[in-house]
């Protein structure tokens, strides 16, 4: 029990190492989505960078003439959010530099609703920003901008919706925090947000339809917890704890993280959710598994059987007959012969319980196999039949294969995928091949995780099996893990 | 002759053909690189010249994929199941681990993964993450093998007549472990054909313009062609069988004959053992 209890503590570190290794593996065998394009892998030094974007891309702005378009972009996706640096900062400035920035604040002003002079005049628009923040940097602070969604999702004023304009991409994290719909009757509201949310960041795809029921608005939502997820990073500054947090959280990792835990393990390139695939797909491999788990069973009572009777040699024969036939070519030789008509569960039942017996054929005999040997000497010196020996010897077969497919459930699950897709099954192996083949980050993902999963709770289950079959391997283990 | 003798002979002899038609493949076929990978593409409509030719090279592909991987695997895990055991404590959890970590991944995606991360998606990532996946196996066989045979009590009476570490790892050890070892070499070089053959079916082995077996089958398995597809089955199917009956045949004395030294539970390596640490420690004197 307690070894039961040690691989349950395990499979957590286990599954952690194996999701960060495949995802170390996959980013940097693929090409990185466009938004996490900036984010580091695991771990982020500085997160919240927008303080040290908008001070970067203002320096860029106010020393060069004529200003880089990159750091112009910048302070124009940037917007409400980098005015907390720019606009203090300018007082410092020449009127020359002052009016670099100026211009290039134009496009966020105009976004914001304010309201510009067609024709260029530094010295006037320098004198509107001064005067905006002379009037309005008290709003930009969280609880202000929590009011002011909240007042515009209560109900809509030109207002109300000057004030969250106002704040432009400040407000964005209330208004993903307040989005997600309450009931049917909120669809006003969330639509409203969504549709302010939208034109703020230019992503107009994230606007709810007039005739959108609560279904797509809470898929919208969703989605605009995603983008924020993605894009928190460049709006906010952190302290204290949520700085430490926002280290490990603002990283492509830590994205993956939320989408996987938001969003079913991520979304596929067909657009379903992974974990939507697998229960789905789940289907056909697991008849296939557990009838290779049967095989390897009838193979190990067998071989148990088959020691008893001292028929060693006709054991032997029989492994190598199998080894023979490697799964592979059945599966293609019955996918010949039998076309289309191969295509079917049973079929591929029928080839995994072929295919898994030989996994139940030891490297040696050794061990508690050499007890079992013993233990057949002395039933055979009280007399008892060879057949009833091997009778009794099925309990202990049992017991060494519950502890040998955990050491080959990798081979078996291998197998699984190989004769889905030799068959053309529409199970979790030709998803797999094909995600292998175009490579897909978050289904490869899921996979992992599920197969490291299973794994892990397979091996408990072994443990836990094993020790009520035999409990001298229980004891035996418990003794090597001790040594170890 | 026993039957079994015969059997092994034949898997000797066949092993031992396969091996000269892969180092005469490159006289015998007259194919560039872009014409193999042409061959195996057309492998359905190919004559039995061309059809030869592609076996030879897949032959010599397969074969030394295989065996590369088997002899890094058996090198690395030798020395890593050694270190396990002379390493320390913490050598050996570290190990335990990294195997139960390893083993979680199934090995198509494991290569999968290696796959995507070779920039040239080819020979070198299906070459490591098979040879891993040996060394795994071959480390926690010879960490096993070792300790039992360094709990025997045969062993501990050697140590309390004084002979060293070395001695006791050569003259009980070393001999415990060879036929284990073989036999998981041949086993495992069974398994690696099955596997790489399985991995170059579904596109994620050899490259498509390397010629090999599973490739082959893929390419002959839904179209036409009977003999290519006969020639590729029985070679996996030939080959595997062969490696893995050699395998069989060398397991320990206690499946088979009950005299045989050194195999037996208990029993030194040699009964000469016992008296070799006196000579020793005379010879040191």
């Amino acid at each position: 029990m307690r070894l039961v209890l040690r691989r349950l503590l395990w499979l957590g570190p286990t599954l952690l190492a194996i999701t960060l290794l495949t995802f170390a593996v996959l980013s940097s065998a693929l090409p990185a989505e466009p938004e996490l394009a900036d984010l580091p892998l695991f771990f982020n030094p500085e997160p919240g960078s927008v303080e040290r974007l908008s001070r970067r891309a203002l320096a860029q702005v106010a020393a060069l003439e004529p200003a880089p378009p990159e750091a112009e972009r910048t302070l124009t996706e940037l917007g409400g959010a980098a005015l907390p640096f720019v606009l203090p900062a300018l007082d410092a400035q020449s009127p020359e530099e002052r009016a670099r920035v100026v211009r290039a604040l134009r496009a966020v002003g105009t976004r914001m609703g304010l309201e510009f002079d067609p024709s260029w005049e530094p010295s006037r628009e320098v004198l509107l920003w001064t005067r905006f923040w002379e009037e309005h940097s008290i709003d930009y602070r969280p609880s202000v901008a929590k009011r002011a969604v909240s007042r515009l999702g209560q109900r809509s004023t030109l207002l109300r919706d000057t004030e969250v304009r106002q704040l432009d991409t400040y407000a964005l994290e209330e208004l993903v925090a307040q989005m997600p719909p309450q009931g049917a009757l909120d669809l006003e509201r969330v639509r409203r947000l969504a549709q302010i949310a939208a034109s703020i960041t230019g992503e107009i795809q994230l606007q709810i339809s007039p005739s959108a029921d609560l279904l797509q608005a809470e898929r919208i939502a969703a989605a605009w917890q995603d983008w924020w997820s993605r894009h928190r990073s460049r709006y906010k500054v952190y302290s204290g704890t949520e700085r430490i947090a926002a280290m490990l959280r603002d990283t492509r990792y830590g994205a993956w993280v939320a989408q996987a835990v938001g969003r079913k393990l991520g979304l596929g390139h067909g657009g379903r959710a992974a974990w939507d695939v697998l229960v789905h797909g789940g289907r056909v491999p697991r008849p296939l598994f557990f009838a290779g788990v049967l095989g390897a069973w009838a193979g190990a009572v067998a071989s148990g059987v088959f020691t008893a009777r001292r028929a060693l040699l006709f054991s032997s024969a029989v492994a190598l007959l199998r080894a023979l036939l490697p799964v592979l070519v059945l599966a293609v030789l019955v996918s010949r012969w039998l076309g289309p008509a191969a295509g079917q569960l049973w079929v591929g039942a029928l080839l995994m319980g072929l295919g898994g017996a030989p996994l139940s054929v030891p490297d040696r005999m050794q061990g508690p196999e050499a007890r079992t040997v013993g233990f057949l000497r002395t039933l055979a010196a009280l007399g008892v039949t060879p057949w009833r020996a091997g009778l009794t010897t099925v309990r202990l077969s049992s017991a060494r294969l519950a502890v040998q497919l955990g050491a080959h459930l990798s081979n078996l699950l291998t197998l699984t995928c190989v004769v889905e897709y030799v068959l053309g099954l529409p199970g979790l192996g030709a998803e797999t091949i094909a995600a292998l083949q175009h490579p897909d980050l978050n289904w490869l993902m899921a996979i992992t995780v599920s197969a490291v999963l299973f794994a892990g709770l397979w091996h408990v289950f072994g443990e836990w099996l094993v020790s009520l079959l035999d409990p001298r391997w229980a004891s035996a283990a418990d003794g090597a893990e001790g040594e170890a | 002759m026993t039957p079994r003798r015969l059997v092994n002979l034949a898997a000797l002899a066949y092993l031992l053909a396969l091996l000269l038609v892969s180092l005469a493949s490159d006289w015998f076929s007259t194919h560039s690189a872009a014409s193999a990978a042409v061959l195996q593409s057309e492998l359905g409509q190919a004559g039995a010249r061309d059809a030869w030719a592609w076996w030879m090279l897949a032959t010599r592909n397969v074969l030394a994929v295989s065996a590369t991987a088997t002899l890094i695997g058996a090198l690395l895990g030798a020395a890593v199941g050694g270190l396990a055991i002379y390493g320390g404590h913490g050598l050996a959890g570290v190990l335990s681990r990294f195997a139960g970590f390893i083993g979680a991944f199934p090995g198509l995606l494991l290569v999968g993964l290696f796959r995507l991360g070779d920039p040239s998606h080819g020979v070198l990532a299906l070459l490591c993450a098979l040879s891993l996946l040996r060394t795994l196996e071959v480390a926690q066989l010879v960490r096993g093998e070792v300790l039992s045979a360094m709990l025997g009590d045969f062993v501990e009476a050697s140590r309390a007549l004084g002979a060293s570490r070395r001695w006791q790892l050569r003259l009980h050890v070393l001999p415990r472990l060879t036929r284990p070892f073989l036999a998981n070499l041949l086993r495992g070089g069974s398994a690696l054909i099955g596997l790489e053959a399985a991995l170059s079916f579904v596109g994620l082995g050899l490259p498509a313009g390397v010629p090999s077996w599973g490739g082959g089958l893929a390419v002959v398995a839904r179209g036409d062609g009977s003999v290519p597809l006969l020639m590729a089955a029985l070679s996996i199917a030939l080959t595997s069988g062969a490696l893995y009956g050699l395998g069989l045949s060398l397991r320990p004395a206690s499946l088979g004959s009950q005299n045989g030294t050194p195999g037996r539970e208990g029993e030194p390596a040699s009964r000469g053992a016992w008296r070799r640490p006196e000579a020793e420690l005379k010879e040191k004197a």
